[in-house]
C-alpha cells in the first residue's frame, strides 16, 4: 500500500520544485500509473517513492521493502545475466557477504517466472532491450516486496514487448503487490492500470480511477491536441490521436 | 563462486609463491633450490639463529624482507586500484586518482628535507598520504558524498597540489646531500626493506584485505552507479566512504615503505579482469595475486639487472604505460 500526502521537491542544483502539493493512495495490489509529458517530474515522483529522492515536504508511506526497475542501465562492467538479478537480494545479503545458493535459486525462480531461463547464463549487454527489461523485472521479484516500481518499462520497446512488460504488470495483481509505473503513453494506463495519477504543472495534478481520470477532455488538454478514446465492440482499445 | 574462479585464484596462489621461491634463489648471488630448501629448514627450526651460511644471510636479511614487501606492495596497490576502479564506476582510475600518493609523497620529502630518521619519513608520508584524503574529501565538499565526479576531481586537485609542494621541495633542497635521496626516493625501491617495514605494511594489508574480502561483492552493487545500488538497499554514502579509507591505508603504507609506484594500480586490475572477468568477488582476490607476482617479477628483474639497479618506479612505469595502451588499443579495457 502507497500513501503520499502533499509531497514537494526540488532538486539540490535547482531553484525550481518539480512538483508539490502531489497527493496519491493506491490500495495493496493495485496497479497504478503515472501518466504525464516528458518532463513533467514522472521520474523525479518514482524516485522519492523508492526513496533515492527525499522530498522537502510532505510524507510518503509505503511498506518497504520497495523493488525498483530503471528505464534504462548503464553497466560499467558487464554481468552474467544469473549475476544482474540475484543482485536484487542484496538487502538480505548485506554488505559483508556474499549471494548464498538459495539467493540463486530465488533469482532463478524469477527467471522462470519470466520466461528468461535461456538468458541467465548470457551477458547482460549481449540482451535485447526487452530482455535487458525482463532481467531487471526478474530483478526486482527477486526482493519478495510488497511493492514494486517501474520507470518508463516500455520505453524504447517495440509494440509486441511492451505488451508482454504491461502484461507481467498487471499479473503483479495475482500476487497482490502494488505496481507504479510511469508512462507517458494513456494507451499503457487504460491497459492494465486501476489508477492514474496525471502530472500537468508544477501544483496540478489529478488522481481517480483510470475510467474516471482517463476522458477525451483531460488527455486533450494535458498534450494540446485532439485525443479521442476508440471503442470497439462497446470495449475501450485505445487512445487515438487526431492529427492536424 | 564457480569452481573455476576458485581453481584459478588456488593456480595463482601457488604461482606467487613459486615466484617468491624463484626471486629468492635469483641474484647477484644465486642460489640454487637445495641451498634455498636447507636454509628454510634451518630457519623454522633454530628460528633465532644467525646462520651457518652465506645463503643464509642473504636469504633472510637481505632478500626475503624485500621479495615480501614487494609481493605486499602489489598486492596493496592492485587491490587499491581494483576497488577504486569499481567505486568510481571508471576503469582508468589507479590509487593516484584520489591524490593519495601526492599527499604521501609529500610528506616523505619534507620529512628528508628536515633530515628526519627512517621511521619518521615512514610516518610523515602515512601521515600525508590520510591527511590527502581528508583534503580531497573537503574539496569535494557536501557534493562529494553524492557525487562521485566531485571526489575524482577533488583528487585530481589534491594530487595536483601535493605534487606541486614536492617540486618546491625539490627546488629547495641541497643538491648535494638532500636532494639525491628524495629524488630515489621518488622514484620508488625496496632496497631499504627490513623487517620492520614488512610487518608494518603486513599488519595494514591483513587488516585493509580482511574488511575488503569480507565486502567485496557489494562493489558490483557500487558499479552500477549511485542511484540504482542505493535503489537495490545500499547504503552509499558510508561505503563508499569505507571503500576510501581502505584504498588510502593501503596506498598510503605502501607509499611510505617503498616510495611512488605507478601504474601498478591502474594496470593490474584490466589483466585481471581480462583472465577472471568483472565481478569483484573474484576480481579483488585475482589482482591482489596478480599485484603480488608482478612486482616481485619486477623486483627481482631489477635486482639481477645488468644496468645496475633502476628504481622499481621507473620499471613500473615503462611496462604499465605500453601494457595500458596495448589494452586500450584492444579495446579490452573495462568489458
Amino acid at each position: 500500500m502507497l500513501n503520499i500526502e502533499k509531497i514537494a521537491y526540488t532538486y539540490p542544483e535547482s531553484r525550481h520544485p518539480v512538483f508539490r502539493n502531489i497527493s496519491l493512495s493506491v490500495a495493496q495490489g493495485e496497479v497504478c500509473a503515472i501518466l504525464g509529458k516528458n518532463g513533467s517530474g514522472k521520474t523525479t515522483l518514482l524516485k522519492c517513492i523508492t526513496g533515492i529522492n527525499k522530498p522537502q515536504q510532505g510524507k510518503i508511506d509505503i511498506l518497504p521493502p520497495v523493488g525498483y526497475v530503471p528505464q534504462k542501465v548503464n553497466f560499467v562492467y558487464d554481468m552474467t545475466v544469473l549475476d544482474t538479478i540475484v543482485m536484487g537480494r542484496y538487502q538480505y545479503i548485506g554488505a559483508f557477504s556474499v549471494p548464498k545458493k538459495s539467493d540463486y535459486e530465488i533469482a532463478r525462480i524469477c527467471a522462470e517466472k519470466l520466461g528468461i531461463t535461456e538468458l541467465l547464463d548470457k551477458n547482460f549487454s549481449q540482451l535485447s532491450g526487452g530482455q535487458q527489461q525482463m532481467a531487471l523485472i526478474a530483478r526486482a521479484l527477486t526482493l519478495g516486496s510488497n511493492c514494486i516500481v517501474f520507470d518508463e518499462p516500455c520505453a524504447s520497446l517495440d509494440f509486441g514487448n511492451q505488451n508482454h512488460i504491461l502484461s507481467i504488470i498487471s499479473a503483479l495483481k495475482v500476487s497482490n503487490t502494488t505496481a507504479i509505473f510511469s508512462t507517458h503513453d494513456p494507451n499503457h494506463v487504460i491497459h492494465v492500470a486501476d489508477k492514474v495519477l496525471i502530472l500537468r504543472g508544477l501544483d496540478d495534478y489529478l488522481s481517480g480511477t483510470t475510467e474516471d481520470v482517463i476522458t477525451d477532455q483531460i488527455l486533450s488538454d494535458l498534450y494540446g491536441m485532439q485525443l479521442r478514446k476508440v471503442m470497439i465492440d462497446d470495449r475501450i482499445t485505445s487512445v487515438v490521436a487526431l492529427y492536424d | 563462486m564457480a569452481k573455476r574462479q576458485i581453481a584459478l585464484q588456488v593456480f595463482l596462489l601457488v604461482a606467487l609463491l613459486l615466484t617468491i621461491c624463484l626471486a629468492m634463489m635469483l641474484g647477484r648471488y644465486t642460489i640454487s633450490f637445495e641451498k634455498l630448501y636447507h636454509a628454510t629448514w634451518e630457519k623454522l627450526i633454530h628460528p633465532d639463529s644467525a646462520g651457518n651460511s652465506v645463503e643464509y644471510s642473504v636469504i633472510f636479511q637481505l632478500r626475503l624482507p624485500r621479495i615480501l614487501l614487494a609481493a605486499l606492495s602489489g598486492m596493496a596497490l592492485s587491490v587499491s586500484g581494483a576497488v577504486l576502479q569499481g567505486i568510481f564506476r571508471n576503469p582508468l582510475v589507479g590509487p593516484s586518482m584520489i591524490g593519495v600518493s601526492s599527499g604521501a609523497a609529500f610528506g616523505a620529502v619534507s620529512a628528508i628535507f628536515m633530515a628526519l630518521s627512517g621511521v619518521a619519513v615512514m610516518a610523515c608520508s602515512f601521515v600525508g598520504g590520510v591527511l590527502s584524503l581528508l583534503f580531497t574529501m573537503s574539496i569535494a565538499g557536501k557534493v562529494g558524498s553524492k557525487n562521485i565526479l566531485a571526489i575524482i576531481l577533488g583528487g585530481i586537485v589534491t594530487g595536483a597540489l601535493f605534487s606541486a609542494l614536492v617540486s618546491v621541495v625539490t627546488f629547495v633542497a641541497d643538491p648535494r646531500d638532500t636532494l639525491p635521496v628524495i629524488v630515489y626516493w621518488l622514484m620508488g625501491s625496496f632496497n631499504g626493506a627490513d623487517v620492520n617495514k614488512v610487518l608494518l605494511l603486513g599488519a595494514v594489508c591483513l587488516i585493509c584485505f580482511s574488511v575488503i574480502f569480507k565486502s567485496r561483492y557489494v562493489i558490483n552493487l557500487l558499479a552500477l552507479g549511485d542511484e540504482e545500488a542505493y535503489a537495490l538497499g545500499v547504503d552509499v554514502v558510508r561505503l563508499r566512504i569505507l571503500f576510501l579509507a581502505l584504498t588510502t591505508l593501503l596506498t598510503a603504507a605502501t607509499v611510505s615503505v617503498s616510495g611512488t609506484i605507478g601504474w601498478v594500480g591502474l594496470v593490474v586490475p584490466h589483466i585481471a579482469r581480462m583472465i577472471t572477468g568483472s565481478d569483484f568477488r573474484s576480481l579483488v582476490v585475482t589482482s591482489s595475486l596478480i599485484g603480488g607476482i608482478y612486482l616481485v617479477v619486477a623486483d627481482t628483474l631489477v635486482r639481477i639487472s645488468p644496468f645496475g639497479e633502476i628504481p622499481i618506479g621507473i620499471l613500473s612505469a615503462l611496462v604499465g604505460a605500453p601494457v595500458l595502451a596495448y589494452l586500450l588499443h584492444t579495446r579490452k579495457v573495462s568489458n
